[in-house]
């Protein structure tokens, strides 16, 4: 008998791992905390799948441990589902940190791209000189095509060899151990320019709202350039005072008030608008950033779901006809353009998405 | 990063369109339709104009052409600031 049911004190859980599971077949589930004892049961419901033996104990301390169950989970059903689990000792259930687990098929940016007018850009559309033949590391991208055939978003290129990013096929910079891949300039060269045709497909009114994100890696110690993002009346650079931009900044463009690290971002006519990050871009590791208007509020987001800082946007009347990534001394891998201001819920799933995969 | 720099604008034109000839062959050799272009001149804060020199590329008879060849000249900013 162990002592927990002895002592008649329930199992307390402070962590569950994973918390979604997303596809069929064996996996492990592992709870983190105290009172734990290899004669803990876990019951999962039958539509999550079936617990195939007991808890394997493994302490951390002298009152913390972890359990890892082997299970065979079933596959996701067509909606995400919460799958509440039970964790018990003697009859004890556990207190502390519920032990539910998300059911549900792997999320990807791809689930944002609702219209014609929104579009997901991940590496996987980037290519050099003929489509759709995938690119070679080292090779300019002269074309980067949304994915999926949901976007109508018309691609981003640049005609100019100079101004074109250089596919990286394995990236080392990231946050996580794996070596993503993006589009790189390295210090020696221009500013990679990734920029749409005024065609139509780009076009939105002043008042409509919109989210663009971006996840960047800094490769360059002495002088990081930049990285931005933005829906623009005006295909060149400058700043024009009607432009929807987020901007990351580093030692090239520290002029003004904004200093290497620093967020810049305008809404329309809202006016520029800093926010003092201080990253440290010398460090490399990943970075994301977003702006998102939802009617008179414009947002800005770092490396979290939750706004650094919000402003009201202008009265501006015209119209966007362009998307533009550029970036310098950095790597780009994905960028997200929705004409439509992404819900609460759905920036946590990005920022979860890129975190998870580039780490932080 | 290296470029030429010319007293005029219409001199560091015309080595853009020797460049740009270059470029679009060698798009052409492997299919690229879309670049067109190797270089935009660019203006300095020195009122002098710039055009990058291709690493792969070295003009011989820069005398010639009225160039001298420079490392990192500065551009007024041409991005979003404050």
């Amino acid at each position: 008998m162990s002592h927990n049911t002895a002592l008649g004190s329930p199992p307390h859980v402070t962590a569950i791992a994973p918390t979604t599971i997303s596809a069929a077949g064996a996996a492990t589930i592992t709870i983190t905390g105290g009172h734990l004892s290899p004669s803990c049961r876990l019951e999962i419901p039958a539509a999550l799948g079936t617990v195939d033996g007991p808890g394997v104990y493994t302490a951390i301390s002298n009152s913390e441990g972890q359990l890892a169950f082997p299970i065979t989970a079933l596959a996701p059903p067509g909606s995400p589902t919460v799958r509440v689990c039970t964790l018990s000792n003697g009859g004890l259930t556990s207190t502390g940190t519920a032990t539910s687990i998300y059911h549900s098929t792997a999320w990807d940016p791809e689930e944002l791209v609702k219209t014609a007018a929104d579009g997901w850009f991940s590496p996987a559309g980037m290519r050099g000189a003929s489509y759709p033949t995938p690119i070679a590391d080292g090779a300019n991208i002269v074309g980067w095509y949304p994915n999926g055939s949901t976007s109508g978003l018309s691609k981003l290129y640049n005609g100019t060899a100079s101004d074109q990013g250089i596919y990286t096929a394995a990236h080392t910079g990231w946050g996580s151990s794996t070596n993503w891949p993006g589009s790189s300039r390295p210090l020696t060269q221009n500013k990679a320019k990734f920029m749409s045709d005024n065609d139509g497909t780009w076009d939105r009114a002043s008042g409509d709202d919109y989210t663009m994100a971006l996840v960047v890696s800094p490769t360059s110690v002495a002088a990081w350039g930049c990285a931005y993002i933005r829906w623009t009346e005006l295909t060149g650079g400058g700043s024009d005072g009607y432009t929807d931009f987020i901007h990351l900044t580093g030692d090239l463009f520290s002029n003004g008030p904004q200093g290497p690290g620093d967020l810049v971002s305008e809404s329309r006519d809202g006016g520029q608008q800093l926010y003092n990050s201080n990253i440290n871009l010398s460090a490399g590791g990943t970075h994301i950033f977003a702006i998102r208007r939802v009617g008179s509020v414009v947002s800005i987001y770092l490396n979290s779901a939750t706004a650094v800082q919000t402003y009201s946007p202008g009265s501006s009347t015209a119209t966007a006809h362009y998307g533009m990534i550029c970036h310098y001394q950095s790597v780009v891998a994905e960028a997200v353009f929705l004409k439509y201001g992404a819900s609460d819920a759905e920036m946590i799933e990005l920022v979860d998405y890129w975190d998870e995969k580039y780490g932080s | 990063m290296k470029y030429y720099e010319f007293d005029t604008e219409l001199a560091c034109q015309e080595r853009a369109v020797v460049y740009n000839t270059r470029q679009q062959a060698a798009s052409r050799a492997v299919g690229d339709m879309v670049t067109t272009e190797w270089a935009k001149p660019r203006q300095g804060v020195n009122g002098k104009w710039y055009l990058q020199k291709p690493l792969h590329l070295y003009c011989k008879d820069i005398d010639l052409i009225c160039c001298v060849v420079v490392d990192d000249p500065e551009f007024p900013p041409e991005e979003p600031t404050q």
